[in-house]
């Protein structure tokens, strides 16, 4: 009874204001049709080509397929179930958390500091630092291992040269199980620096000055001023670059991996994106079982950057 | 390699000499690793076959292009230069023209469906790209798209249209009002609000975005990879890998050197020429969120 008459209430409401809303449909009309024809070709590109693959692999996993042809078999959770019973995935993850965890550590201490000294005024030569710092950036990746495969050979390799010089025995940095993790983790960090740098610098750059030299009034030293006024005025830049860097750090790391050793010297440097690869289009054709280790990536990743964002979660500073 | 790693405090008895001493030697250190590997790239590039192997430090007799003369012949780099411009410009282009079209929606249209919109596009940003490889791989041959120009240029557009954006709402989000009200009064639509006015005026962002994605595109091996095989279709990075497997065996470093120094003058010169946009263009739009 009550719902009958709420709807005679809203149907009588609606008609009433028919009229008016027909005089408003035509602009309105164009308008909505405005925002489809200008939203529709990015929304398709990116639903198409990013975000669909993106969760697309949770279903793949479900299939055994071997990529050839469309032909896919439902197999469940079975792809997880072998998963977690494979050896070489434990050893690729026991990797994967060893370099990124160092990776993302190294690259924000290097980032920080490297940003509070450049944007230090007193300080000379900082323009020629900051070009080069952040050149890898910007270097293809293919190149930036060609760069470091001469920096690593055995045999012409730069850095053994340099060594040498020094009386210093070379090692083979590339081929050695116990040395190729940090091998691999110094290209990363090399790689990714400059990026975080910058960012930094462009957030140091935006604290008034005035609060720096009242903390020297008061006999703050530098140290203290970094950590009492820097930090805390940049908290959420660092935050943002955080997320950011375990998103993107993901790929750096496959770039640097499959190009430089392909998982070797006996999976002593194999992570989760190589091992997916190496799973499919790598020869193994196993594309169900690769999108099973590409689901604990995303989780790895993306469940690690929203938690990173819930925990450091501050209060901000207005400036 | 460990010293450049280590940045060591500074020290409180030494002095502020002795420290900026120590913090330039690290510096000058770290700057090494990038300037001595480019530098034996570019000089090797130059050095014949027993040249090189004879001294690999010593400067080049005199300039030989000898290398990038067979690169050219040899290893198809003309033809994959040619690709990669055609497909980075209309990537770009691509990408370009739809994100801005619905950053100025999500911006100024003050709809309902703007901010669900911008929060459909942050999961972009979210998410690492390398897991999407097999699904692409299969999306492409669905569509009978597999292996053509046309998907690398498609994917491409939608994959960096996240940042795009990200970076032309903040920009929209700046502009005022007025703009659009004014161009009403003339009688112009929406269309042509958008394409005379707003679009010109978004400049800064069109030059932090195409500069951002350029590199991307530029440096892009790994989608190329997947959807691409045909020799005559393939990317310069794709050219510099194959070179890099075959130097594996028959080690003809002066030839694989001449292509890197050919695929990253592009680069270079963009990072020359945008420098300030790369450095500083990061503030404007890519770090407020």
């Amino acid at each position: 009874m009550e719902t009958d008459i709420k709807t005679t209430e809203a149907a009588a409401a609606a008609a009433e204001t028919t009229p008016l809303k027909k005089k408003r449909t035509l602009g309105q009309r164009q308008k909505s049709r405005f925002i489809l024809v200008f939203s529709l070709p990015a929304l398709l590109l990116y639903f198409l080509f990013r975000f669909l693959p993106s969760i697309m692999g949770l279903a793949i996993s479900l299939f055994n397929w071997k990529g050839v042809s469309m032909n896919m078999k439902f197999v469940g959770l079975n792809n997880y179930v072998k998963l977690f019973q494979d050896e070489t995935f434990y050893k690729a993850l026991g990797n994967h958390l060893y370099i990124y965890v160092l990776n993302t550590v190294i690259v924000f201490a290097f980032a920080l500091v490297l940003a509070i000294l450049l944007t230090n005024s007193k300080m000379k030569g900082r323009n020629f630092y900051r070009v080069m710092v952040f050149f890898p950036s910007v270097i293809p990746a293919v190149i930036v291992n060609v760069l470091w495969m001469s920096v690593y050979n055995p045999s012409i390799g730069i850095l053994n040269a340099v060594l040498g010089l020094f009386g210093i025995a070379g090692h083979n940095w590339l081929g050695d199980e116990a040395l190729v993790r940090n091998s691999i983790l110094f290209v990363m960090v090399w790689l990714s620096t400059g990026f975080y740098m910058v960012l930094f610098m462009a957030a140091i750059m935006n604290i008034p000055q005035d609060i720096y030299e009242a903390a020297k009034i008061d006999g703050c030293s530098v140290f203290r001023q970094t950590f009492a006024i820097t930090i805390p005025l940049m908290w959420e830049q660092i935050r943002t670059a955080l997320v950011f860097f375990i998103v993107t750090s993901c790929g750096v790391g496959f770039n640097v991996v499959y190009m430089l050793t392909k998982g070797g010297p006996n999976k002593a440097s194999e992570i989760l994106p190589t091992y997916m690869y190496l799973l499919s289009f790598g020869g193994q054709s196993k594309f169900g079982y690769a999108m099973a280790v590409a689901t604990v990536i995303m989780v790895l990743t993306t469940a690690l950057a929203l938690l990173i964002l819930r925990v450091t979660k501050r209060e901000t500073y207005e400036m | 390699m460990n010293d450049s790693k280590t940045i060591s405090r500074p020290h409180r008895s030494g002095g502020s000499i002795a420290r900026d001493v120590i913090i330039n030697v690290l510096l000058i250190l770290y700057t090494m690793t990038v300037i001595i590997p480019l530098a034996f790239m570019l000089l090797n590039s130059f050095k014949t076959n027993q040249e090189f192997f004879a001294d690999f430090w010593a400067l080049p007799s005199s300039l030989n292009f000898i290398h990038y003369q067979e690169a050219i012949e040899n290893t198809g780099i003309i033809r994959m230069f040619g690709n990669t411009i055609i497909i980075v410009l209309a990537a770009l282009a691509l990408n370009i023209v739809t994100s801005a079209m619905i950053a100025y929606v999500i911006a100024r249209s003050g709809s309902k469906i703007s901010d669900p919109m911008y929060k459909f596009f942050l999961f972009g940003m979210l998410t690492p790209g390398v897991v999407t490889l097999i699904p692409l791989f299969l999306i492409a041959r669905t569509i009978h798209l597999y292996n053509t120009r046309t998907i690398l240029i498609l994917v491409y557009a939608g994959f960096e249209m996240s940042f795009s954006v990200y970076v032309f709402t903040g920009f929209f989000k700046t502009l005022p009002g007025s703009l659009e009200e004014a161009a009403y009064i003339d009688g112009a639509s929406r269309y042509q609000t958008f394409w005379k006015i707003l679009f010109p005026l978004s400049k800064p962002a069109v030059v932090t975005v195409g500069v951002f994605n350029f590199i991307e595109y530029w440096s892009d091996y790994l989608l190329a990879m997947t959807l691409v095989s045909d020799e005559s279709k393939k990317t310069v990075s794709l050219g510099v890998m194959k070179l890099q497997v075959a130097n594996a065996v028959r080690t003809e470093w002066g030839q694989l050197f001449a292509v890197c120094v050919l695929v990253i003058i592009p680069v270079l010169l963009i990072y020359i020429i945008f420098q300030r946009q790369l450095t500083g263009g990061l503030t404007a739009g890519a770090v407020k969120g």
